[in-house]
């Protein structure tokens, strides 16, 4: 109880720790929220006038927004599992002592750093008409397959996805690791754990908050596919990969604010629902800790 | 908790303010907007008692006033007419905007730049005041308030004459509700026919409403009889079916009930029935065959009289006649044009009427002869063939096939011109940019045998479908 | 730390991380070999991308050449970049103007911030934190006319300020350093607490430097993050010379696919380098940092 009362008494502290953020942060993304939010109410932009729920009506009676919330929902449903588990094997296997440690270490990030053209041109390589995906099938006396535009187009996107965001998983986990008291390990030991006991009970669990964060940025990313969908496959790619990303790009050069904020808040939400229902998780996983 | 609401109430106050003054910025052209915002534009015989200088005699008090004109690429000519108009208007800046800044746009950058500044600006009510819209998807700026509607313009200004230009290319047929942005020049699309050959052969058509159908059934029997090997020389299959969605444009876009029929027998059909016709010599894609060709037809780009002479000089036939394309059933008569460099005002531009004056110059200055295409401007085209026919005569280039000289002129061969461009009903790009771009990506895999006409048809519309329902 | 002695098991483990590492350089060998290619090669390699051949009319099929070796060593592209296109060096020093004040902004503003959300209890911290969440989630085709709003008033348009303004107070960096932050036992923040030391001693002594990984990681993809920007100064930027090498690098030039590649490898160097340098901090657990629990 002492305690408790000494942290509510933080706030003068807190305000300032919290001020210099808070001022910017304010400016450049609270207000530009806002008044999307309010965007997403209105029926014109700038002299445009309360319209109530008119902008969401419309926006869930768009099949082709029905179509792109489905697709990123499928998409970020496979996606940012397949990612996650991938990259926190990769990290706890990178955090033993390996040989070329650093290497490989600098080899997982380094697809963070290649320009996006580079990628998109090496993806065309692979999976073009012409490409050497179908050189490949082409040998074998199999067909072509038009990867971007067929129901693979999914598949290729999702490779783009974990190729590109591994690595930034990966650090993200590695520092998780590092922050884990060796003294943890030390007394799992004690008690009589064993290596695998000691995964579930110290490591998975010491993980979790930065769990939620990688959860959440990993969510954030895969909506960052889409440049290099976009570079590929421009405005209207193939019906599986049309994701929220080019709805909304589209509304927007249609000049179509107010739709565009009504699907974005839609989106957000959506976001937010996931990311309070893990952060809820995270304080009880903390009160349990304490 | 307090403090949170507290905090909530402060963020949301900020919003509020800040979405006040976005919409003030919007909206700081009160005394034009406000009343003026549909359907009106700069009025320019407005009486009402407004503040801002009287929009038929834009900048005569001396104010001096700056203009935006943004445009994708860089056009030497707008850059000359800005000069010359600065000259005339002393008082007047023109700030020649362009994104793809005089290089290629190799990679598209430039363009991606133009299409993102300009679509922010105009959402923040801000912006040029003068656009090249030819790169922006105008058919869905429609009751946005975002272009200033410029047939109220025309109307109502003393000084705009509109007999002076053409209007069947300005507002064609069909073409209903605002008129958004006006080209500054076009191109003429239509038909050369061998008429010796064609009338020998006693096979008989109508040209002014012969539909896709009838044209491949009389280019069939011409090539039966004899004469020539194939019926009609076009650039590439590809741009044959363009012409053929475009003709029948109603029936494979719904935009009213968002549906889309490009895996309809009609869409399919066509695509197999060029193929047909290719396989029937009705068409040939040899473009070899385009100036010499053993062919009945042609067909040919006019982008000025003295083009057209020498395009007409360089097709060897002994008597050549134009004739209309191809049009689907029930399409008015008239012929097919392209337009080029449209140009829109700014809604919420505080200089309209200054821009609608500039634009206005644009389009009456004989000395901005368009390089490319015919002039908006009857009277500048008037005077491009009078100017010809003075001389009474026009110079073919040399270019090594012995072709080239100096050759007489008469009103006479300039009349089927005439005829033409008054003619001219239909545009050519009335297609939605994405629906035009899916028909030019997915359909070479067709015609060169790479997929089948339902795997590509099928592609289109969705592709078309998810565009009607965004 | 005593199980991965035995060599073999090493080996073994090693060999799990080098298989999908060698996936992930493929792209990027990739690119380093095809930097080294004429353009003339270049093309002959890939004439056919996004082309058909007619097989209606007979031609044949064709292929792309996919080719990890250059049939001869050429470093032309590098020359063309170098020498020929001085713009794409002066793009470069541009990334590293707007990158570096960003990523240093960014990472000491959200350290200060983050450190009230994880340490501090104060009412309405955690919706507070949501709202942040929140704002980072919208979508930067919604925020656009906004900022653009924004921009133009305060005077920016046009401006790196533009770019470097909204930069430095995202709230990535808020929302990672809290949630490394956060578990930082806080017995550790107790025990000088008890000495008497307050908070802004606690953040400096204690937090920021157990926070280590943390920061480092932060940095990393902060950086790798600013480094590839293409939205933003696309659109706030207007002349070609104030815009990162990033936005030009963004789109194919299917003219020059050589010396894209070429300019890909030189924009790659600093950020290897920049991850080489902070892999030991990211890597450095909490028993080097000196604070033993």
């Amino acid at each position: 109880m002492n305690r408790r009362g000494a942290l509510l008494r933080d706030g003068r502290a807190a305000l300032l720790f919290l001020a210099p953020s808070a001022l910017g942060f304010g400016l450049f993304y609270l207000v530009p929220f806002g008044m999307g939010v309010w965007y997403s109410f209105t029926d014109r932009t700038g002299s445009g006038s309360f319209a109530g729920l008119e902008n969401y009506r419309e926006v869930l009676a768009s099949a082709s927004f029905r179509q792109a919330a489905a697709n990123s929902l499928l998409f970020t449903g496979i996606g940012v599992p397949l990612l996650i588990a991938l990259s926190l094997l990769l990290a706890l296997l990178l955090n033993r002592s390996l040989y070329l440690r650093q290497t490989l270490r600098t080899v997982y990030a380094l697809p963070l750093v290649v320009p996006v053209a580079s990628v998109a041109l090496v993806w065309q390589i692979f999976f073009d008409w012409n490409g050497t995906l179908n050189a490949w099938r082409h040998a074998l006396h199999l067909g072509r397959i038009d990867w971007l535009q067929s129901d693979g187009s999914l598949w290729v996107l999702l490779l783009m996805y974990l190729w590109k965001n591994i690595g930034y998983d990966v650090i993200l986990f590695l520092a998780a690791l590092q922050a884990i008291p060796a003294s943890y390990y030390e007394t799992a030991r004690i008690e009589g754990a064993g290596k695998v006991r000691q995964l579930l009970h110290v490591t998975l669990v010491y993980v979790t908050p930065a769990m939620v964060f990688v959860v959440l940025i990993s969510v954030v990313n895969s909506f960052k596919v889409f440049r290099e969908a976009y570079l590929l496959e421009g405005d209207y790619p193939y019906g599986r990969i049309y994701m929220l990303q080019h709805y909304m790009n589209n509304l927007f050069l249609s000049l179509d604010v107010q739709k565009l904020s009504a699907a974005a808040v839609l989106m957000v939400g959506s976001i937010v629902l996931l990311a309070s229902f893990l952060l809820r998780a995270e304080r009880k996983f903390r009160d349990n800790l304490e | 908790m307090r403090k949170t609401q507290v905090l909530l109430a402060g963020s949301l106050l900020t919003i509020s303010l800040a979405a006040c003054s976005g919409g003030g910025d919007g909206g700081q052209t009160p005394a034009s907007s406000a009343p003026a915002t549909k359907g009106s534009a700069p009025s320019p015989s407005s009486s009402s008692a407004v503040t801002e200088p009287a929009i038929a005699s834009p900048a005569s008090d001396g104010e001096s006033k700056t203009i935006v004109f943004q445009t994708y690429q860089y056009n030497e000519e707008f850059a000359a007419a800005i000069k010359n108009y600065e000259a005339l208007h002393p008082n007047i800046t023109i700030k020649l905007n362009s994104l793809a800044k005089g290089e290629e746009d190799l990679n598209g950058l430039g363009l991606e730049k133009f299409r993102q500044t300009t679509s922010t600006q105009l959402l923040a009510g801000q912006g040029p005041d003068l656009i090249d819209v030819d790169w922006l998807p105008t058919d869905r700026y429609a009751g946005k308030n975002i272009l200033t509607d410029l047939g109220a313009a025309m109307a109502s200004d003393p000084s705009f004459h509109k007999e002076d230009y053409f209007d069947n290319i300005i507002e064609p047929v069909g073409s209903e509700g605002e008129i958004t942005s006006i080209p500054m020049s076009f191109f003429m699309q239509t038909l050369v026919g061998d008429q010796e050959a064609i009338e020998k052969s006693g096979v008989s058509f109508d040209d002014k409403s012969w539909n896709w159908d009838e044209f491949a059934e009389a280019g069939r029997q011409l090539v039966a009889k004899g004469g020539h090997e194939d019926a009609y020389v076009f650039k590439s299959p590809i741009n044959l079916l363009y012409q053929m969605v475009q003709a029948n444009l109603p029936a494979l876009v719904d935009a009213e009930r968002k549906e889309a029929h490009f895996d309809s027998d009609l869409f399919i059909g066509m695509l197999n029935g060029i193929r047909k016709m290719e396989e029937d010599k009705v068409v040939t894609f040899d473009i070899s065959k385009l100036r010499d060709g053993d062919v009945f037809f042609q067909d040919l780009t006019i982008d000025s009289p003295e083009g057209y002479l020498t395009r007409m000089r360089d097709i060897q036939y002994p008597k050549k006649k134009l004739y209309y394309a191809p049009k689907a059933d029930g399409q008015d008569p008239g012929g097919y044009f392209t337009t080029y460099d449209k140009l829109a005002i700014n809604a919420h531009s505080k200089v309209q009427a200054e821009a609608w004056d500039f634009l206005k110059y644009l389009m009456s200055d004989p000395a901005l002869t368009p390089v490319f295409g015919l002039p908006i401007n009857r009277t500048v085209y008037e005077k491009q063939v009078d100017q010809l026919l003075e001389a009474g005569q026009y110079t073919v280039e040399e270019d090594g096939s012995g072709r080239g000289g100096t050759f007489p002129v008469t009103k006479a061969d300039l009349q089927p011109l005439d005829d033409m461009l008054s003619g001219a009903a239909h545009p050519l790009d009335s297609l939605p940019g994405t629906i035009e771009q899916a028909l030019f990506e997915e359909t070479p895999a067709f015609f060169s045998g790479q997929k089948t006409a339902e795997t590509v048809a099928k592609l289109i519309q969705n592709k078309a479908t998810t565009y009607l329902n965004e | 730390m005593k199980r991965a002695r035995e060599p073999l098991t090493k080996l073994i483990y090693t060999l799990l991380a080098v298989l999908p590492a060698a996936a992930l350089a493929l792209p990027i060998v990739l690119t380093l070999t095809n930097s080294l290619m004429t353009e003339r090669e270049i093309g002959s390699n890939y004439d056919w991308l996004g082309k058909m051949g007619d097989v209606a009319k007979g031609q044949q099929d064709a292929f792309v050449n996919l080719k990890l070796l250059p049939d001869w060593l050429s470093f032309g592209q590098y020359a063309q970049l170098l020498l020929r296109a001085p713009v794409y060096l002066h793009q470069f020093w541009n990334s590293v103007g707007l990158s570096a004040p960003i990523v240093a902004g960014q990472t000491a503003v959200a350290a200060l911030a983050a450190y009230a959300f994880a340490k501090l209890k104060f009412k309405g911290r955690d919706k507070l934190f949501l709202v942040y969440l929140m704002a980072m989630l919208m979508p930067f085709q919604v925020t656009l006319v906004p900022n653009y709003l924004i921009a133009g008033k305060l005077g920016l348009l046009n401006s790196w300020a533009a770019i470097i303004g909204p930069g430095i107070f995202g709230a990535f960096g808020v929302f990672m350093l809290r949630q490394f932050m956060a578990h930082i036992p806080a017995a550790y923040a107790e025990a000088a607490r008890m000495d008497g030391a307050g908070h802004g001693v606690i953040f400096r002594r204690i937090v920021l430097p157990l926070a280590k990984p943390g920061l480092a990681a932060l940095i990393v993809l902060l950086f790798a993050d600013q480094w590839n920007m293409v939205e933003q100064p696309l659109i706030f930027l207007e002349d070609a010379f104030k815009q990162p090498l990033s936005v030009e690098l963004s789109r194919i030039n299917e003219q020059a696919r050589g010396v894209g590649f070429a300019a890909s490898v030189l924009y790659m160097i600093p950020m290897a380098l920049l991850f080489l340098y902070a892999e030991a901090y990211l890597v450095q657990g909490i028993e080097q940092s000196g604070i033993k629990g």
